[in-house]
């Protein structure tokens, strides 16, 4: 419409100067912030800071908003991996015979689910961030990295809470008289729990920013994490893979992550420190990466959203 | 006075068109081109615009020093909307630089952001934190938010069980007290009942008041004469004019009388059959006579006497006529109609004169039209050219001119004796 109004245009007889006030020169003062065509709209490190408390406000959103209308509430999330963990006890185990360590299947299984639902839950809501808040974004200034850090910092929530679960059901394994040793290596849990929310940051900014011109990836994300599960140690031990296959493994971050998640809370015979080591540098990298091109894709998703 | 935002050459450009599989090729295989030219070292062409490209804003350059206020006018489509996009950081322009000096606060749309299973009172904590307030400012706000809002009793309540006005009268207390130095407000902000947009402008006023500078946007040239200085008119995403807001405003409305006039126009001819109303009667000539006359066409405004007078040619006969004389605003809000008996008048020239004793109207623009009817249907539409103009008179003191009338008025106060 704009377009077509142009032909009858009306004139106007005088266009005056541009009027800049009485100001003569720029002031020297740096300005608070600069928009530029050639240069990353993201925000400076600076800004996320200041913007801390909307972070928080933004993780109890998001955890709250969960459970406020559910029967079950904060529940579903203990039940759920207990039920994966079922499934897999019959599918797994008592099926396909798949081995499971020294540890009882469902400590393994459950282990390995909770973690693998922390990543997998923090990739895809970091996926989609640019069309779950595109509609906030599109009318309010904030730092965009905030919404990414506080879903992760909700998945985590999650996780503490199935972590808590994992540990009465391995004490319940314990009193009934069952082997099963914590290993001091647990301190460096931390460690392995931050490579993953930062593969998941680094990955998750990837896919958003791509999103944003191809929303086809959003719906490739879902799937591609279901079978993803299939190759990283979740339902299977590092030493049932064949040697042709073991390859493969070291190519998957996830694998070694998902290994060590294990290793650091019992004390299961093989060290992983060497796949840890690598797979960190991948996950440091992707997620450089990762946070690029989020910033690239800040300036310009609302054009095509 | 220093600068607080510069703009400087701003150009953005969208997209039109779906995304779709051929897109998707053309953008990789250009772009994989224009890599491997870059790996060659090899001088980049300038990206060159396809056919799906729309120049929403082209070339737009100002500043904003401290203590100004910028009204932004234009159609819809005009790039208001992207321009203020651009300077609050939500999307990049394509080329050029936007400089900001101090704390903005852009107010684009209120409540976006807010959480239905949330209550008010949390709400106003994480729309603050949104908005870039710590929730030791929105503490130190928080009674007035809520007085201001006028959702004392509901505050506890989850907002998915407010009304819509509700809604939208506590989204807009948050909004209205953050402080900022430098405000960008869009008008379609004032919501609410009347009780509630009276008090939404003037506390837009008092933002505008208390802030260093402000960036408005509306349609309302009446708030924009009374609080703006400084006027950006955009046309088709380039600057049409830029410069003191009287100048701007009242160029602005002259543009806009003419499209009403035109889109008033066809509308009648495509209600009143396909011959072109027109045809049956034609305008000659109109003149304005006012003893204050300055120019034919101009007339000064309050207590004047004045007197139109139409000069009219009928190509056809008519036999129960009627004519009216109505007199509208630049935007095409009719403000009052005349109309008198024409009877049997056989083709030729004939005068129709309207005496007014006094014209109540404040300056501006005016559309004067006269329209001839036989038995109560239309059969002519006269516009008269060019446009009625109602100056200030100089000789009375008039401090502002708010509403639609400029009565010959006076108001005297008298204290009352205490007893």
């Amino acid at each position: 419409m704009a377009q077509t109004s142009s032909a009858k245009e009306t004139r106007v007889q005088s266009v005056p100067e541009i009027v800049t006030g009485t100001n003569d020169a720029l002031p020297s003062a740096k300005p608070t912030y600069v928009v530029d065509a050639d240069k990353i709209l993201s925000s400076h490190p600076k800004d996320l800071w200041a913007y801390r408390e909307l972070y928080l406000l933004l993780v109890k959103r998001d955890f709250v908003a969960v459970y406020k209308q559910t029967v079950l509430g904060p529940l579903w999330f203990f039940v759920q991996p207990f039920l994966a963990s079922l499934v897999f006890i019959v599918v797994f185990s008592q099926i396909a015979r798949l081995p499971t360590t020294d540890l009882p299947p469902l400590v393994y299984y459950m282990s390995g689910i909770i973690v693998w639902t922390y990543f997998s839950n923090s990739l895809s809501q970091v996926a989609s961030t640019f069309l779950s808040s595109g509609t906030i974004f599109r009318k309010i200034y904030f730092p965009r990295l905030i919404v990414p850090f506080s879903q992760i910092s909700m998945n985590f929530l999650n996780f503490i809470g199935q972590l808590l679960v994992l540990f009465g059901v391995i004490a319940c394994y314990k009193l009934s008289g069952h082997r099963i040793e914590l290993s001091l290596k647990i301190l460096a849990l931390p460690l392995v729990l931050a490579d993953m929310a930062l593969l998941a940051l680094g990955l998750g900014c990837i896919i958003a920013a791509a999103t944003v011109k191809y929303r086809d990836l959003n719906i490739v994300v879902g799937y591609t994490l279901n079978l993803w599960m299939y190759g990283s140690l979740v339902i299977y031990p590092r030493s049932a893979v064949p040697a042709h296959l073991q390859p493969l493994l070291a190519l998957n971050p996830m694998a070694s992550f998902v290994e060590s998640f294990r290793s650091c809370l019992f004390d299961t015979e093989h060290t992983t420190v060497q796949p840890a080591v690598i797979a960190t540098l991948m996950t440091i990298v992707i997620a450089i990466i990762g946070i690029w091109c989020f910033a690239k894709a800040e300036g310009t998703f609302t054009d095509s959203i | 006075m220093s600068v607080v935002i510069e703009a400087h050459n701003i150009s953005k450009r969208f997209f039109l068109g779906e995304r779709n599989q051929r897109a998707f090729f053309e953008d990789v295989s250009v772009k994989t081109i224009r890599g491997l030219r870059r790996l060659a070292r090899r001088r980049l062409a300038p990206e060159q615009s396809s056919s799906r490209d729309f120049w929403a804003l082209k070339d737009i350059s100002f500043q904003i020093s401290q203590g100004q206020t910028l009204a932004i006018i234009g159609e819809n489509g005009a790039g208001k909307s992207t321009l203020l996009k651009i300077l609050s950081r939500i999307t990049q322009p394509t080329t050029g630089t936007v400089k900001v000096y101090g704390r903005l606060a852009s107010l684009l749309e209120v409540g976006t952001g807010f959480h239905p299973e949330f209550s008010g009172r949390d709400n106003i904590f994480l729309n603050g934190a949104m908005l870039g307030l710590s929730r030791k400012d929105v503490r130190k706000r928080f009674d007035r938010i809520v007085e201001f809002s006028g959702l004392a009793k509901f505050i506890d309540v989850p907002v998915k069980n407010y009304s819509s006005g509700m809604y939208v009268r506590l989204a807009f207390s948050v909004a209205a007290h953050l402080n900022p130095e430098i405000v960008i407000l869009d008008e379609v902000l004032a919501v609410g009942d009347t009780v509630f947009q009276k008090k939404c402008f003037d506390r837009m006023e008092e933002i505008i008041d208390e802030g260093h500078a402000a960036i408005l946007v509306s349609h309302g040239m009446a708030h924009i004469r009374r609080m703006c200085q400084i006027c950006l008119w955009l046309k088709n995403g380039r600057i049409k004019m830029l410069g003191p807001t009287d100048e701007v405003a009242s160029c602005y409305e002259k543009a806009t009388t003419h499209e009403v006039v035109a889109h008033y126009e066809k509308q009648t001819a495509e209600q009143h059959g396909p011959t072109h109303p027109s045809a049956i009667a034609g305008l000659v000539q109109w003149s304005v006579q006012s003893k204050a006359a300055s120019a034919p066409h101009s007339i000064i405004v309050s207590q004047a006497k004045v007197t139109f007078r139409f000069e009219i040619e009928l190509t056809a006969m008519i036999s129960h006529g009627k004519i009216s004389v109505s007199v509208a605003d630049a935007q095409g809000l009719i403000l009052f109609t005349q109309q008198g008996e024409l009877g049997q008048i056989t083709r030729g020239k004939f005068w129709a004169t309207l005496e007014l004793p006094f014209l109540p109207l404040k300056p501006g623009e005016y559309i004067v039209t006269c329209t001839i009817s036989e038995a109560d249907h239309p059969v002519a539409f006269l516009r008269a050219t060019p446009e009625l103009t109602v100056l200030k008179d100089e000789s009375l003191a008039q401090s502002g001119y708010h509403g639609v009338l400029n009565m010959p008025a006076r108001l005297s106060v008298e204290q009352i004796p205490q007893a």
